[in-house]
């Protein structure tokens, strides 16, 4: 590759980043304010004004995008599905962002809100990714940004215990992972992910491929929390704010999702033919696998836990599992049922953690004895909870319902095809953990409303600013349940 | 008119003037909710007088509900397709009288009445959608709404142990319909639309044998095997154990005793006069409907499973302490009957097991109704607290003779006619279609007589005799029938009266549709596992 194409391939690439570029100029535009500025208000909505606008630029790509086509000599790979986890990748950062904006939640330092244009750049860059380099930078990228929100403010021991853990776990991972990637380098001698990477690893001893793509993915898999590199998950959970959680759980998980369906492109069992010569290997059990282990690992040990956040944690592994179950099939349906699974995802995440802060910074409640007899006291949010539990559980006609539903259905119309067990296994393991998750999602609405509590309790006022973060609340409730009314086409 | 639709989507118009009142109006959310149900019961019996009385399915609505392009494979299709046939139409009635009985009894509700009323209008919702809907999505859908609303309404108004019962009780259904919903999906990818060639879930398109598509994995051409059962078989088995929980049958029927004891007394009208019913009607519509074939195989278990439901049922009732148990017993033995005379696949058996099923929903309200009026007085159930009540409360003890003599099979009401003819099916059906054995015809009858013990030792263990109570403080308390109670234990007790003198009522609303069921499922079944068997050679 000599000098001249490279910079022909930069500057023919440099106008499909426009969103990143906004991004970016954001950033740099905010934190230049920052200086003349004392009002946070202004920092935080030239943020979000700058998210907002990357969206329309995303959303007029989208609209047009004819074929796809690679960034940067193959750095980066622009396709539908790509665009279409950027779209939800923005538009989740919009949604966290505007309770900031708002004034509802309060950060330390005004950094805290020109980081979140870099935060959604970093995970769209990750999304974006076809080279394992620049799958690398963007893991580190979105790594570090996720310690400093997690690390943004420590309280509390509990708080240090939990950032301190997402660090060095993080770090560990990711070196483990640049570890893996150099094993891939030498065995190929090339870090695009393409014909040639695949021609050169399949001729490569077994052994050491398998080591070294078992590095490569941990990488992957701890970032959307994945059995069996889950542990890190409750505990950072349970130091952690909500306000903060609410993003932290979905941004870098979505980010991963779309970086897991990125590798597996390549490695996807459709088009084997005579790249990938191990006859006894097959992704979709190896897929399979992970998805099962981490659907049962959450679900089961969310059954016993007290501490509101680490249930929710929990809860988020257990769907991680089941994200990853629409990665099993690599179907048109199944990619669509991917991706609408994220969306429902990411605004049960968002309402649930909107309410346990409002509990939490109101009410001092962290653990699931302290909300008996709550129902009680506060009503509407209360049954905003009965809401999201149940998306999350999965009941009709709540939103929920339709994403498993469509899941499901990717994984049968596939089953029909090619009758691999794997598939069946994976379809009643999804049916049994919606019924073990039903257990502790209604044990939350049990402590609520079913238990008696001794104390009397009085409907408590609604303090201050704290309507506006109901209004938000509700408004992502009401969404779930039109959207399970009527699902939205992608 | 969109007749059905105002049937079935009238109570979220209560949801919502419950939700928006506020909390000083609240003594009248208990009559805007009857008042919607006494609409709904009007507008049932409406529907009823006009239906036509044959096979055809008549009041259909079919519109575009959720149509999304997926993929590169098509569209989604998922229309609002409602409809009403002779199977249905009693039902309907039954649900709607049931409710308008539920919503009289809830008067005695007294806390929390806004979160209970929305929730007891929710739930009025979703069980008109059941019985109503004709697309298999649409039907899913409002069959597991029900589980939320039911969830609470045990859960936070009921007894002692409610959150058990309710937890359980949710569990355990959902258990079921989830794998319902697996095989929900695998119909639709083999099932096409005649007219447009999509998949669809129309229950009537999955009726026809023609509509399936040759390499679909519940077609009837397909070999495909699950654990060395044929894939139809394995829907059917599915199927019929998600509803199967519902009925309930033994050993399914764990659930039920708990629900019915704790719940509040509306809250039990509801479960044993139409949730039971549901169950059946799932088994009917889809099990029967859509597999006509693994029907006709299995017809044998599912006839033995209804003796034994019926047989320890009754075993269970007449070990019973608490009058409300017992009454919970009955249910799950008189639902054997319904079993048993689905089993049997006659035309006196299937029209014997739908008047069963309306009779008994008219039955078991009375029932639970009754030990609801002695529970609000005094709080308690135990047989062996009451001792002489038609001395105490006469008017009270004429109305409990007619519902446990109608409950145990006296001729001359509606539960005689309902038994003997899923009686008279079952003994038919070794002569004429070989489905199910007499013996198990002649072991069923003994459930009769056992009714006729546990009904009739109840009665004279607490109303004949002296008159003694476990607490004196109770001769105050014990009054006799108040206004509101007699407005609903008259209208129930003259119609098991009429039903059991003139069954032509029922009869012959569901005798066609139930003519073209059996019709369709012996023919069809028969050609299909013909066709398997060769197929498998």
């Amino acid at each position: 590759m000599n000098i001249a194409e490279s910079l022909q391939s930069i500057q023919s690439s440099l106008p499909s980043l426009s969103s990143e570029w906004l991004l970016v100029f954001t950033f740099l535009f905010a934190f230049i304010l920052d200086v003349f500025f004392k009002k946070e208000k202004i920092i935080a909505s030239i943020s979000a004004l700058g998210i907002i606008a990357s969206l329309c630029i995303l959303i007029i790509q989208t609209i047009i995008h004819q074929t796809d086509y690679t960034l940067f000599s193959n750095f980066y790979k622009i396709s539908k599905v790509v665009l279409q986890f950027k779209i939800l990748l923005s538009v989740s950062s919009i949604i966290a962002i505007i309770p900031y904006v708002l004034g509802i939640f309060k950060a330390k330092n005004k950094e805290f809100y020109y980081l979140f244009p870099l935060l959604l750049l970093s995970a769209n860059l990750l999304s974006m990714s076809d080279h394992l380099l620049s799958i690398f930078l963007g893991v580190e990228f979105l790594s570090i940004l996720s310690y400093l929100y997690i690390a943004y403010e420590i309280k509390s021991k509990s708080s240090a215990e939990s950032s301190s853990k997402y660090i060095l776990y993080g770090a560990f991972t990711s070196a483990v992972m640049l570890y893996g990637i150099s094993w891939l380098y030498g065995l190929t001698g090339t870090l695009h992910l393409g014909n040639e990477f695949l021609a050169n690893l399949s001729k490569a001893p077994q052994g050491l491929v398998a080591m070294s793509i078992i590095m490569f993915v941990a990488g992957i898999l701890f970032k959307i929390s994945a059995a069996p590199f889950h542990y890190y998950s409750p505990d950072v959970y349970e130091g952690s704010a909500p306000s903060t959680l609410a993003f932290i759980s979905t941004i870098p998980k979505i980010a991963g999702i779309a970086l897991m369906y990125n590798v597996l492109t390549h490695f996807h069992f459709n088009y084997f033919g005579s790249y990938l010569v191990w006859p006894n290997f097959s992704w979709e059990k190896a897929i399979a696998l992970i998805s099962i282990a981490t659907m049962f690992i959450g679900n089961l040990s969310a059954l016993s836990q007290k501490n509101l956040k680490r249930i929710f944690a929990y809860s988020s592994i257990s769907h991680t599992g089941f994200l990853m179950m629409s990665l099993v099939v690599f179907s048109d349906t199944g990619i669509n049922s991917l991706l609408y699974y994220s969306l429902i995802y990411l605004l049960s995440n968002f309402a649930l953690f909107f309410i346990l802060h409002y509990w939490e910074s109101n009410f001092n409640i962290t653990s699931l004895s302290q909300l008996i007899g709550f129902g009680k006291q506060q009503p509407w949010t209360s049954s905003m909870m009965i809401v999201v539990l149940a998306s999350l559980t999965g009941l009709p006609p709540i939103a929920g319902f339709i994403a498993k539903f469509f899941v499901f259905g990717a994984i049968f119309q596939q089953y029909q095809v090619s009758s691999s067990p794997w598939l069946l296994y994976v379809l009643i393991a999804g049916v049994l953990n919606t019924v073990i998750a039903l257990f502790y999602y209604f044990n939350i609405a049990r402590h609520l409303f079913l238990i008696k509590s001794e104390t009397n309790n009085e409907e408590k006022v609604l303090l201050g600013n704290s309507v506006s973060l109901v209004i938000i609340i509700s408004i992502l409730s009401l969404l779930l349940i039109v959207l399970g009314l009527q699902p939205i086409s992608f | 008119m969109k007749l059905l639709s105002i049937l079935i989507f009238i109570p979220f118009l209560g949801m919502l003037l419950v939700g928006v009142l506020p909390k000083v109006y609240q003594n009248i959310y208990k009559y805007i909710t009857a008042g919607i149900a006494l609409i709904q019961v009007l507008l049932a019996v409406y529907l009823y007088a006009n239906f036509e009385k044959n096979a055809v399915f008549q009041f259909i609505e079919q519109q575009n509900w959720i149509s999304l392009q997926i993929g590169s494979l098509g569209k989604l299709q998922i229309d609002y397709f409602v409809g009403m046939d002779g199977i249905s139409a009693g039902l309907v009635l039954l649900s709607s009288i049931v409710m308008l009985i539920a919503s009289l009894s809830s008067f005695e509700i007294k806390a929390n009445l806004k979160g209970y009323f929305i929730l007891f209008n929710l739930m009025n919702l979703a069980i008109m959608g059941v019985f109503l809907s004709l697309d298999f999505f649409l039907f899913y859908v409002f069959y597991e709404l029900m589980l939320l609303p039911l969830y609470f309404l045990i859960g936070m108004w009921g007894g002692a142990n409610r959150e058990y019962a309710s937890i359980k009780f949710f569990l355990y259904t959902l258990f079921g319909s989830v794998f319902m919903l697996l095989v929900m999906v695998g119909l639709y990818f083999s099932v096409n639309d005649p007219s447009t060639g999509n998949h669809t879930f129309n229950i009537l398109h999955m009726m026809n044998p023609a509509n399936y598509k040759a390499d679909g994995f519940f077609s009837h051409a397909s070999n495909a095997m699950l654990f060395g059962i044929p894939s139809r078989f394995i829907a059917f088995i599915v199927l019929f154990i998600g509803f199967a929980i519902k009925v309930p049958m033994v050993p399914f029927h764990t659930w039920l005793p708990d629900a019915h004891v704790e719940a509040p007394t509306p809250i039990s009208i509801v479960l044993a006069g139409i949730l039971l019913k549901v169950g059946a009607y799932g088994i009917i519509r889809i099990c029967y409907g859509i597999f006509p074939d693994a029907a006709i195989h299995y017809s044998y278990y599912i006839g033995l499973m209804g003796m034994i439901s019926i047989i320890y049922g009754a075993l269970n009732a007449l070990s019973a302490k608490d009058l409300k148990r017992l009454i919970a017993y009955s249910s799950v033995s008189h639902m054997g009957f319904v079993l048993i005379g689905i089993a049997s696949l006659t035309a006196e058996g299937m029209n014997g097991a739908i008047f069963q099923l309306f009779s008994h929903g008219i039955l078991s309200s009375m029932l639970f109704f009754l030990v609801g009026v002695l529970y609000v007085r005094v709080h308690d159930r135990e047989l062996a607290n009451f001792r002489g009540l038609s001395l105490q409360m006469p008017k009270y003890t004429v109305f409990v003779v007619i519902a446990f003599f109608a409950s145990l099979g006296l001729p001359g009401m509606s539960g005689f006619i309902g038994e003997a003819f899923s009686l008279f099916g079952a003994f038919l059906s070794e002569t004429s279609n070989g489905m199910i054995p007499r013996w198990m015809a002649i072991i069923s009858t003994l459930g009769i007589l056992l009714g006729a013990a546990y009904f009739l030792w109840a009665l004279q263990r607490m109303f004949f005799g002296e008159k003694r109570f476990k607490l004196s403080s109770w001769e105050n308390d014990l009054t006799d029938l108040t206004t509101r109670e007699y407005i609903v234990l008259i209208p129930l007790a003259i119609s098991t009266i009429v039903l059991g003198i003139f069954p032509s009522y029922l009869f012959d609303w569901s005798n066609a549709s139930v003519n073209v069921l059996i019709n369709d499922t012996l023919m069809n079944g028969y050609i299909y596992l013909h066709q398997y068997f060769q197929v498998i050679g």
